[in-house]
């Protein structure tokens, strides 16, 4: 155990995404014993050293992360001038970022909260880590529009707290509701994610050896015994974390799209904005998390736990909710030429044609086409085509925020008003920090939480199933 | 919730008494279809009689007919979800809603009332309306009486080859019991699914969006199909209850079934709360008088009553009556909330289109011009009548008799279609697992 | 009690006074819950049963209630929810009205977007914290940790433990009843 951690193991890695009509699908393909199971989770964060990639990637991570705070810092000691926000393009990068983070972060919740509710059993080898990259992406969600207000240091002013200014915070903002709708999403996803990981860190206090291990283990575990009487109220909680959950993945983004939905501007102010929020968020989640998946598996050897299967159903969901993006685009365009409003329908040909043609045409192909390809199973399946997809699809996503935001409010109502909107390098570099900070964070988790749900893994184990067990006890 | 290896424990299905129709079913047609046929000549007649060259009729005959084809779109979207999750739980149920998405032909029959009576609903197939205003005259590329036929047309070549392809494979497997009609569902089950979403959004922008040409909502579509689909969740579990009380499916059919029937009942109102709450919020807040139009003549007492009504109706009540385990356990409770959510997914529809009725009316635009700025929900008092005409006695007895009328037609082809095969696939390899369906919490 | 003095302890033997219990383990889930609902039969009450996951069908072998936790939840909810709506009438239309964008003082609409999250946000604070609180932790010791046989209970171990402090506890015939319910092992577990 002195070397690398995929050394002693080779994973075998079996392909199990065959139709199984008269067999339920195998969803763990390697060795399927309690302890196997547990070895391969544990066995990451055990190892004294980890792959030699993981040292590159953090330190690349880390590099960005210096850069995110350098850059920040001269931001907020300069002033907000440093970027390329400019009139009538008021929110500029950070809000791009916000609304591309926090969509991100959705698609964890979305496979630990609703695949849960609908009783998916194979998001037990993916929700781990799904719910990592959610709270990750809100916590960088979270700094951009801290930095975005200029004077971040007064960001308590949104909370309603008497003070000698004697007024009070405007309940009619979207920027109040996005910071309760963000905080909510911050402390209840934190606290879902924790919830989940109590039993897999008493696993971990248990095979822990020395003397610090155990007790930080210990201490995080809560003092977690397993007891039937406390997986029964467990079941209960989580159950009702995931339904609370599950009303957050519709309401957050919702709540995020009505920063620009209440406005009266052309292709701002549409009724369909909250579900198309959703639906993008969901759908750019979906890809980063295969995106981190296809890579963490290999390197970390749990191709028996995330197995093709995973990575299979993955992509379909991720085709599934491509395609609402899809119908939101068309419809977009539809309800946009019937309005038979001037400013309505020129908004639209501006994405298209405009300036900025190259991103609404870019936004049409990630979004819209590339993921289309998932319908085929050999896109699905293969890493050196589902990867560069999923990536693109990030990309996409991205860009989209980018023309809702940008390409939006470059031609507002006035043409004295134009301006076009161009990033400086410190917009792009705060951007590319952000991966840093999100990556880091990532590959620490990686390294020292249980990756994998252990416990909820060991549940659908064929030998755990008790269906049987009392043949004549059951009423 | 199978195991892998083990044999999987059986329960009697029952007798063959239990799993068809039988003279049950053939009662059943006659008797639906005796009502449907009586209730929609009252209807015809009634709205004869109502000296208004058959218009209330018209508009009662819509709003009933998108409430059934509601309930066959939305059994449609349930047999496909069905097979596009994979799901093995639903098995048990998905005869009953192939049975009752196979009613396309029917309600494409029972729409010609409807493209006939198109004048008499649709302003913008009038020519000097469309040339009213510049905004209307940009529309008339989608709002023209062909095209609107072409999609029609379009729409229910698909929704009936759908319905027909499901159901024909689904019955192919009871007899050969071949694994390879499942699959082939599967397969088809993905871009039906998507097909499927789209034509229940188009068909609620074109049927239900154009009556006020002038308003748009980019969410309308959407809000149309969340209304939609909440209906077959209310609707299986009473059909499934009618079963059961006539000695069918009665090992088949679970309270863990019916649980998840209304966890999903649960789940489609609450969707449906979001979109109307997202399209009235963002309507409200941004206040541009195209959009905000459709709200204010709902605001007009005494509509504003029924926009309240569907708020606690549609949400706050049932909310509050389906969150607990046991009311969604208990098939008493459940029976009173799938009737109640039947009947606000009505008056929904109720709601979405009959403010038509007067708006539309060269009276109705004249007393909308005229509406006090500074308090917008005053009419003046001689317009005032207008917004009772589609509440009036007679008028209300019309939708009643149409709705029994439709309905009347659309269960009497439901059970003379259900009559002639097993009330559940019986070959269906996820059918063992789907009887022993247990709820974990 | 006196009785159980005079038996020698089949694993460990020390001299401890009185004993946290037995702990005796099961080969399998099945087992376990074979064994849960035998035990639950023979009247014994302050008893448990310890697994590495969930297992489906104990709760209602071991005759577990329905935890009380959703009414915990629901008012945590229904608080949030009302004290959002409560402190946006009192900041917007009570102590510091103004005009926003023609809108009445007290405009609901616009209120349920803070009204919402805070709803999710007590009802999932509260979750949490009744979880834990119903639990019975957090806790930093617990006498079955003073078993090394216990660590495997999160990896592979399915245990049943019967406190000796249960009325009907008897070493000698829990015991026995432990090893003809199929226990692999039987121990007596120290308190302190």
């Amino acid at each position: 155990m002195t070397t690398a951690i995929t050394a002693p193991f080779a994973p075998t890695d079996l392909d199990n995404t065959g139709d199984e009509l008269l067999r339920e699908p195998v969803l763990v393909t390697g060795p399927a014993t309690y302890q196997a199971v547990t070895d391969q989770v544990c066995r990451v964060t055990e190892a004294p050293r980890a792959p030699r990639a993981w040292y590159v990637a953090m330190a690349i991570s880390l590099a960005l992360l210096l850069l995110f705070g350098v850059l920040i810092t001269y931001a907020i000691f300069t002033g907000v001038g440093v970027w390329g926000n400019n009139s009538p393009s008021f929110w500029g990068f950070p809000i791009i970022n916000f609304v591309f983070w926090v969509g991100i972060a959705h698609a964890g919740t979305f496979i630990s909260a609703i695949l849960l509710l609908f009783r998916q059993k194979w998001r037990t080898g993916i929700n781990r880590f799904a719910e990592a990259t959610t709270v990750f992406a809100v916590v960088c969600a979270g700094i951009f529009p801290a930095i975005h207000v200029g004077r971040p240091w007064l960001a308590y002013w949104l909370l309603p707290y008497p003070n000698i200014m004697g007024d009070w915070p405007n309940f009619f903002s979207p920027l109040l509701w996005d910071a309760c709708a963000v905080g909510t999403y911050a402390t209840v996803s934190i606290l879902f994610w924790y919830t989940g990981m109590v039993p897999d860190l008493a696993t971990l206090r248990d095979r822990a050896t020395g003397r610090i291990k155990p007790a930080v283990y210990g201490l995080l575990s809560l003092g977690w015994r397993g007891s039937a009487r406390q997986w029964h109220l467990y079941e209960r909680a989580n159950i009702i974390l995931a339904v609370l959950a599950t009303a957050l993945v519709l309401g957050v983004s919702s709540t995020v799209s009505t920063d620009m939905a209440v406005s009266q501007i052309p292709a701002w102010h549409e009724t369909i904005f909250p579900p198309y929020f959703t639906a993008g968020a969901i759908y750019s989640g979906f890809a980063i998390v295969l995106a981190l998946a296809i890579p963490a598996r290999e390197l970390f050897g749990l191709k028996d736990l995330i197995t093709k299967r995973h990575l299979d159903n993955l992509a379909k969901l991720a085709l599934l909710l491509g395609s609402m993006v899809l119908y939101i685009y068309l419809i977009e365009f539809v309800i946009a030429w019937y309005s038979g409003d001037p400013y309505e329908r020129f908004a639209y040909l501006n994405y298209e044609f405009g300036p900025y043609w190259w991103l609404g045409w870019g936004i049409l192909f990630c979004n819209g086409v590339v993921a289309q390809a998932f319908w085929f199973k050999f896109a699905r399946q293969t890493w050196w085509i589902a990867w560069p997809i999923a990536v693109l699809c990030v990309m996409g996503m991205w860009m989209e925020r980018f023309v809702i935001i940008i390409v939006s409010m470059h031609r507002s109502f006035l043409p004295s008003s134009w301006h076009m909107f161009v990033p400086t390098w410190i917009d792009i570099g705060t951007l590319a920090g952000s991966f840093g900070l999100f990556f880091t964070l990532f590959l620490l988790f990686c390294r020292y939480c249980p990756m994998v749900a252990v416990s909820e893994v060991k549940a659908i184990l064929p030998q755990a199933q008790t269906r049987d067990a009392l043949a004549n006890g059951r009423h | 919730m199978t195991t892998i290896d083990k044999p999987r424990p059986t329960i009697p299905l029952g007798t063959r008494d239990q799993i068809y129709l039988g003279s049950l079913g053939t009662r059943a047609t006659r008797l639906c279809l005796g009502v449907g046929l009586l209730a929609l000549a009252g209807a015809a007649v009634l709205g004869a009689g109502e000296g208004d060259a058959m218009r209330q009729f018209l508009f009662g005959y819509l709003t009933a007919w998108c409430f059934f084809f509601s309930i066959a779109a939305a059994s449609l979207f349930f047999v496909l979800a069905h097979h596009l999750f994979k799901a093995s739980w639903s098995v048990v149920l998905r005869r009953l809603a192939e049975t009752l998405a196979c009613n396309f032909i029917p309600l494409m029959v029972l729409l010609l009332p409807i493209l006939f009576g198109l004048h008499r609903l649709y302003p913008w197939t009038s020519a000097a309306y469309m040339h009213s205003s510049a905004d209307l005259q940009n529309k008339s590329g989608l709002l023209n009486e062909p095209f609107f036929l072409i999609r029609c047309l379009f729409y229910f070549i698909l929704l009936i080859g759908l319905s027909w392809y499901f159901r024909r494979q689904s019955l192919a497997q009871d007899h050969d019991g071949r694994l390879s009609h499942l699959r082939a569902l599967r397969w088809h089950s993905g871009w039906g699914f998507l097909a499927l979403f789209w034509i229940i959004n188009f068909i609620g922008a074109d049927l239900v969006m154009t009556l006020q040409p002038r308003w748009l909502s980019y969410a309308a579509p959407l809000f149309f199909f969340s209304g939609v689909i909440m209906t077959i969740y209310a609707a299986l579990p009473l059909l499934a209850m009618w079963l059961q009380r006539n000695g069918r499916l009665d090992n088949a059919i679970t309270l863990d079934h019916y649980q998840d029937l209304a966890r999903w009942l649960f789940a489609w109102m609450m969707f449906w709360m979001y979109i109307a709450f997202a399209q009235y919020m963002l309507i409200w807040y941004a206040n541009i008088p195209q959009e905000t139009s459709f709200f204010l003549v709902r605001d007009l007492q005494p509509w504003l009553w029924i926009t309240l009504a569907l708020l606690f109706g549609h949400f706050i009540m049932p909310f509050l009556g389906l969150l607990p385990r046991w009311a969604k356990r208990n098939k008493r409770v459940l029976a009173f909330w799938c009737v109640w959510l039947l009947l606000f997914g009505y008056l929904d529809l109720f709601w979405q289109i009959m403010p038509a009725v007067w708006v539309n009316t060269p009276a109705g635009r004249v007393a909308l011009q005229h509406v006090n700025a500074f308090d917008p929900y005053q009419l003046a008092p001689t317009a005032r009548y207008l917004l009772w005409i589609p509440l009036s006695t007679s008028a209300i007895l019309i939708d009643v008799l149409c709705l029994l009328g439709i309905g009347g037609l659309f269960l009497a082809h439901t059970f003379h279609l259900l009559r002639q095969e097993a009330l559940l696939p019986l070959k269906d390899p996820h059918l063992p697992s789907s009887l022993v369906f247990e709820e974990l919490v | 009690m006196a009785m159980s003095q005079n038996i020698i302890s089949p694993v460990a033997g020390a001299a401890e006074p009185t004993p946290y219990g037995l702990l005796a383990e099961f080969p399998d889930p099945q087992a376990l819950l074979r064994a849960a609902a035998a035990i639950r039969q023979a009247g014994y009450r302050r008893w448990d049963c310890y697994s590495p996951f969930p297992i489906h069908g104990l709760d209602r072998a071991m005759r577990l209630k329905r935890s009380v936790l959703p009414w915990f939840v629901f008012g945590g909810a229904f608080t949030g929810c009302f004290a959002a709506l409560a402190v946006a009438w009192f900041c917007n239309a009570y102590a510091y009205p103004l005009i926003f964008s023609g809108k009445p003082y007290w405009g609901l609409p616009a209120n349920i977007p803070v009204a919402f999250p805070l709803t999710i946000l007590f009802g999932a604070v509260t979750t949490f914290l009744a979880l834990w609180a119903l639990a019975g932790l957090p806790r930093l010791h617990h006498p079955l940790f003073f078993s090394a046989r216990f660590r495997r209970a999160t990896t592979d171990g399915f245990f049943v433990t019967i406190e000796a402090t249960d009325p009907c506890y008897d070493l000698a015939a829990t015991t026995q009843l432990l090893r003809r319910l199929g226990a692999q092992a039987v121990e007596v577990v120290k308190d302190c």
